[in-house]
């Protein structure tokens, strides 16, 4: 699974023994590779950066060896993206390109902008940071990054001696630990890599990095991370789990829309088979970030936008093998790939790297169930959402199909179940929680309001049907429009309010995106409803579902 | 007519309408918070007497509803668990807030064990001392900003007026002309355009707390010098490697160099005189310490200073030289006659300039000077009233706005616009006693004294107190962080509980998710200081046991209501009417989704 990753890169270089080097870093103990992901995407934004020298794409091991080796001036190289035209305005740079230097960043012009949001940030009167602000942030960060990464002392490859949790050193400081002798050995194996890679020579550059590695586990065997953990997270890397869940999704909601009308057994279940390939990887997708992680796997937006991703598809696959009815496919695939997608492709908002936990979030028991369990809610109510949209198709397309529109709003109806127990559930675990944590069950913090709001909203419509005041074509419509209480609750409070307890997931970002959503979501809504009383069968269709139905 | 009654309270049309009305009046709530803070939205929405009120309507709305339904039939049973759950969780909610206290307990290691708890309420104590009245009341600030109670009476003959109240307040410090003792003041403005930024502020030189200021990473000093000299070396350039202090020491009408660095406790003959020269102490940068012995501020010459002692024969004399030519040397004879040596000590260096400090000298004849060591390098000259004078760091200038000679500080309480860093919650009391009235605003938490009608009078306006029947100790605050960073991983206080009536000790560890029990109070750790490892914050929370137990009972009830309710149907009605065939079933669902 390595090979498949180098050899799309075709290069005279093995990595494959450097990937498996440990490093501590932020917090944690990781492989080299998931350094040089993370550096390069951090950095440029892209997966692979091309080569300064030749333009062909560089592997990110191959960026990172060169940072850390020191074989070039890297605060001379137009590696750090700029992407915000504005901000490129405001520092003087040249607006027609995206890649900047070091040292043509690395200025008063930044400083200050820096300085000044550190002032707005550390005043008690929170002040919103503009969008340059923001982006300025972004870019003193990847400054620091690239500072953090050149040169043989950036990088804290040498175990503690003895202590699991001890601080590690860069090879520059091996004598701190292991005494000068030790000092002399790492320094003649380093001197030999770094030879090969200048040299550009595969075999040598194989041996010295083997010899490397061999040489820092010895250091201190107990403490080394295991080969078995480092590869799983190097086969986390390679391996992308998330976009290739994705990908089958994909294919599911193609498979299952271009043989809408089919009747054949055989092909509905191709489709099937492709969906539940998709939910099986991205179930294994979460497994190795437990693994890897230690913890429980939705502490983030990242990771709970993946999780509730998985959830909607999770339901849809057990809802489509209960009913088989080929809506839940349809209407979930699109919404799971787009929350992969944006997972995916925003990592300045939806940060991807496995970082330890804030100290409010660690060890306890009732957290590692309420969090999933309130998010599974939102995942089943996306289900609901997204079924709702096959019913107001039918309701603009083919308004007079009364009996698919019965049967799908059917369907919206049981996801709305699903949704408002574990809603409940996850709601009433967080003020368990919240007992222990905080010490009170329930405390108008704006989180754990807005998940009661959300739970209520889809009581409204569930107890006015009963009442009679609501048609199932108003349950439809708030499968749709109670869903944005649900978004209040997962995005809103973390990236609007951005006030509560709740402070370890917010965020900022994204915001027009949301906005946008909505007013699409509303406008459909409002343009279905208008279409639906114009239509002539109105009366016929709008007699309040009941009666139609027991007469059948 | 009773049944009407019940109807109506049980209806599902009252249901829809309560619950779009509390959704609405919640997602206020937060918004509230957002734009303010937790507590206006408290008092607005949470607290409030209407939003209470729409909960209790929720409650009697879910009981009346499965009082309606009466007699049960199976079909019943999940609805009527579900609602059940909701009425139970509302009371011991409600119990919780109304039985139970909640306040916070600040600790420091190595202090006392302590009682006393600040609870989230805010009071007004009146204390005075002599007479020994004392008064305190619970103090409310109400929406339109008036203030609850409007008067406190302390004893028969004190009586205070609670008369206004301010939100955000500040104090704002006046510097005027027109004091009697020589005070100067500065008054300067700082612009940049590139960070945005225009500041004005005072500085004092006389004021150890105000003759430097911080703006942002830059730094301005006011200093008022004593005589020339004093001004050419504070403005003088960064100090040259090389020469370093020495003494020249004249005897008889020639001069003898002593070099200081190297030479300390050691003889140095001083040529034909016959003198010999004991240096016996040297300090670069001359201070007294606490205990008012001689000590350096650091190795560099800033400041420097020595003991010489010299002899000759059986004649010795010591003295005490100061560089910066303000002092005297301090002479004294030990033994024998006085040898009549004239020591001075030079080559004293320039202070060693630190980057992003701004120093601007008063001279005696009231001149101003600055000298500023920016990336690009040192500049110093002569500043006047009005002139801006470019920083060197990006485009900062520093402009002298306005200078005072003998300036006095007023303070005054003034209302901000918004909460900043410094700014409190004000109240203004009057105190009328013995037919005289005196007025002050005073600031949250700290105290006041008003002298009135022959009364010292101590008035505080600050949070409420409780006190616990035990006592608590911490005895260790720990701070645990991630491998090889400073990110703080999680933090625990290690307490002693003393219960001097039983005359028992209990220790317990409280961390984060992990709060600690002790006769029936709960304590959570809240907050800690990342600048004092020491202190702790915890919370502390009196509930009845059993409400915790019945607010969870009711908890479950909701759950497993709602599972019963949506799936458990046609497993309870299968009991009775057994068998059917799947399109019976399929039925039968048709008809709960229209039902339930």
């Amino acid at each position: 699974m390595v090979a498949l990753g180098t050899a799309a890169f075709a290069d005279d270089l093995d990595f494959t023994a450097l990937r498996y080097l440990a490093v501590q870093k932020d917090g944690r103990k990781k492989p080299l590779d998931t350094v040089a992901v993370e550096t390069v995407e951090k950095l440029t934004g892209k997966t692979t950066f091309p080569n300064p020298d030749s333009g062909r794409p560089m592997e990110p091991m191959d960026m990172l060896m060169s940072m850390w080796l020191g074989t070039r001036d890297w605060s001379k190289v137009p590696v750090i993206l700029v992407n915000y035209r504005p901000l490129r305005e405001q520092l003087g740079l040249p607006l027609d390109q995206k890649y900047f230097t070091y040292d043509q960043l690395a200025t008063e012009r930044l400083k200050g902008i820096l300085s000044r949001i550190d002032q707005k940030e550390s005043g008690k009167q929170k002040v919103d940071l503009t969008h340059e602000e923001r982006e300025a942030q972004v870019l003193g960060e990847r400054l620091r990054l690239l500072d953090e990464a050149v040169g043989p002392q950036s990088l804290a490859v040498v175990p503690h001696p003895s202590s699991a949790k001890g601080a590690w050193v860069p090879v520059t400081e091996v004598a701190k630990y292991y005494g000068a002798d030790k000092e002399a050995q790492l320094q003649d194996i380093f001197k030999t890599l770094d030879g090969a890679y200048m040299s550009r020579d595969p075999g040598a550059f194989a041996a010295a990095s083997g010899q490397l590695r061999s040489f820092l586990v010895a250091l201190s065997p107990s403490v080394y991370p295991s080969f078995t953990s480092l590869q799983r997270e190097v086969h986390y890397n390679s391996f992308r789990p998330f976009r290739k869940a994705w990908m089958f999704y994909l294919i599911a909601f193609v498979w299952m829309l271009a043989t809408w009308r089919s009747q054949n057994r055989a092909i509905y279940w191709v489709g099937v088979a492709a969906f539940l390939t998709g939910v099986a990887i991205h179930a294994w997708g979460f497994y190795l970030r437990i693994m890897i992680s230690g913890r429980p796997p939705i502490t983030n937006m990242y990771e709970s936008v993946v999780w509730v991703s998985f959830g909607a598809a999770l339901f849809a696959l057990i809802l489509e093998l209960v009913y088989r009815p080929r809506y839940y496919v349809v209407a979930v695939a699109p919404l799971s790939i787009v929350m992969l997608l944006l997972a995916d492709q925003f990592p300045a908002v939806l940060d991807p790297s496995i970082g330890p936990l804030v100290p409010v979030l660690r060890d306890n028991f009732w957290l590692s169930i309420h969090v999933p369990t309130i998010t599974l809610g939102y995942a089943a109510f996306a289900v609901a959402m997204g079924v709702g949209h096959i019913a107001l198709g039918y309701y603009l397309l083919a308004p007079t199909n009364r009996q698919a529109i019965t049967r799908v709003e059917n369907f919206v109806y049981r996801a709305m179940q699903i949704g408002v127990l574990l809603l409940a559930a996850g709601t009433i675990l967080g003020g368990i929680w919240a007992h222990y944590a905080w010490g009170r069950f329930w405390g108008w913090d704006p989180k754990e309001t807005w998940a009661l709001i959300a739970l209520v909203s889809y009581l409204i419509p569930l107890h006015g049907r009963l009442a009679g005041w609501m048609s199932n074509f108003a349950l439809t419509v708030s499968s749709v429009v109670c869903f944005m209480a649900v978004l209040m609750a997962w995005y809103g409070v973390n990236f609007v309010l951005g006030k509560g307890l709740h402070s370890y997931g917010f965020g900022v970002g994204g915001f027009s995106y949301v906005i946008g959503y909505v007013a699409v979501e509303l406008a459909l809504v409002g343009f279905a409803t208008w279409r639906r009383s114009a239509a002539s069968d109105v009366r016929a269709a709008s007699a309040v579902g009941a009666g139609e139905l027991m007469a059948k | 007519m009773q049944n009407r009654f019940l109807k109506f309270f049980g209806s599902l049309k009252l249901a829809v309408v309560v619950l779009l009305l509390l959704a609405m009046a919640m997602a206020t709530g937060t918004f509230l918070e957002s734009r303010d803070n937790a507590r206006v939205a408290a008092r607005i929405v949470y607290r409030s007497w209407w939003f209470n009120g729409l909960l209790a309507l929720l409650a009697v709305n879910v009981a009346a509803a499965a009082l309606t339904r009466w007699p049960w039939k199976r079909k019943h049973v999940g609805f009527v668990i579900t609602h059940a759950g909701i009425i139970i969780l509302l009371g011991g909610c409600s119990a919780a807030f109304h039985y139970g206290t909640e306040g916070m307990m600040e600790l420091r290691v190595g202090e006392t064990p302590a009682n006393v708890v600040r609870v989230e309420d805010e009071a007004l104590t009146v204390v005075v001392p002599e007479t020994g009245q004392r008064a305190k009341a619970l103090v409310q600030i109400k929406q339109d900003g008036s203030v609850r109670p409007s008067a406190i009476q302390a004893g028969n003959d004190l009586r205070l007026t609670l008369d206004a109240f301010l939100p955000n307040s500040h104090v704002m410090q006046l510097v005027q002309d027109g004091g009697i003792e020589p005070n100067p003041a500065l008054q300067f403005e700082l612009k940049s355009e590139m960070a945005g930024q225009d500041v004005t502020d005072w500085l004092l030189a006389a004021s150890p707390e105000r003759n430097h200021a911080s703006i942002g990473p830059a730094q301005f000093e006011f200093v008022a010098a004593h005589d020339a000299s004093e001004v050419k070396r504070l403005t003088a350039a960064p100090a040259e490697a090389g020469a370093g202090p020495e003494l020249q020491i004249e005897i008889d009408g020639k001069s003898y160099p002593v070099a200081l660095a190297g030479n300390v406790d050691k003889d140095v003959p001083l040529g034909e005189s016959g003198v010999q020269a004991h240096i016996a102490g040297y300090w670069p940068d001359f201070k007294l310490d606490e205990n008012h012995k001689p000590s350096t501020a650091s190795n560099d010459p800033n400041n420097p200073a020595a003991v010489v002692v010299l002899s000759r024969g059986g004649d010795e004399e010591r003295q005490f030289v100061f560089a910066s030519g303000q002092t005297e040397p301090i002479v004294r004879t030990i033994q024998g006659r006085a040898i009549g040596a004239r020591v001075t000590l030079t080559g004293s260096a320039a202070p060693k300039r630190r980057s992003g400090v701004m120093t601007v000298v008063l001279a005696p004849d009231g001149t101003l000077h600055y000298a500023v060591s920016a990336k690009e390098g040192f500049k110093s000259g002569e500043m006047k009233v009005g002139e801006p004078v470019a920083t060197g760091w990006m485009d900062f200038q520093f402009t002298p706005v306005k200078y005072v000679a003998r300036a006095q500080v007023a303070e005054r309480v003034e209302p901000s616009a918004t909460e900043t860093e410094d700014s409190a919650p004000a109240l203004k009391v009057t105190a009328h006693v013995n037919g005289q009235e005196r007025a002050e605003w005073m600031r949250f938490g700290q105290p006041i004294v008003l002298e009135a009608g022959g009364r010292t009078i101590h008035v505080m306006y600050g949070w409420d107190f409780m006190q616990l029947p035990f006592r608590v100790e911490l005895e260790d605050f720990i701070v645990e962080r991630d491998e090889g960073s400073m990110n703080v991983a999680g933090w625990t206080s290690k307490v002693i509980f003393h219960d001097d009536v039983r005359g028992l000790t209990q220790r317990a560890s409280i961390w984060m998710n992990h709060p600690a029990w002790f006769n029936g109070y709960k304590f959570s750790q809240a907050s800690w200081n990342p600048n004092d490892l020491k202190y702790t914050a915890l919370q502390v929370k009196k509930d009845p046991l059993i409400v915790t137990y019945v607010t969870w009972a009711g908890a479950v009830l909701i759950v497993g209501g709602i599972a019963l309710m949506f799936w458990g149907r046609g497993w309870l009605q299968n009991k009775t009417a057994a068998g059917g065939g799947k399109m019976k079933d399929e039925r039968r669902k048709k008809q709960e989704m229209v039902t339930a």
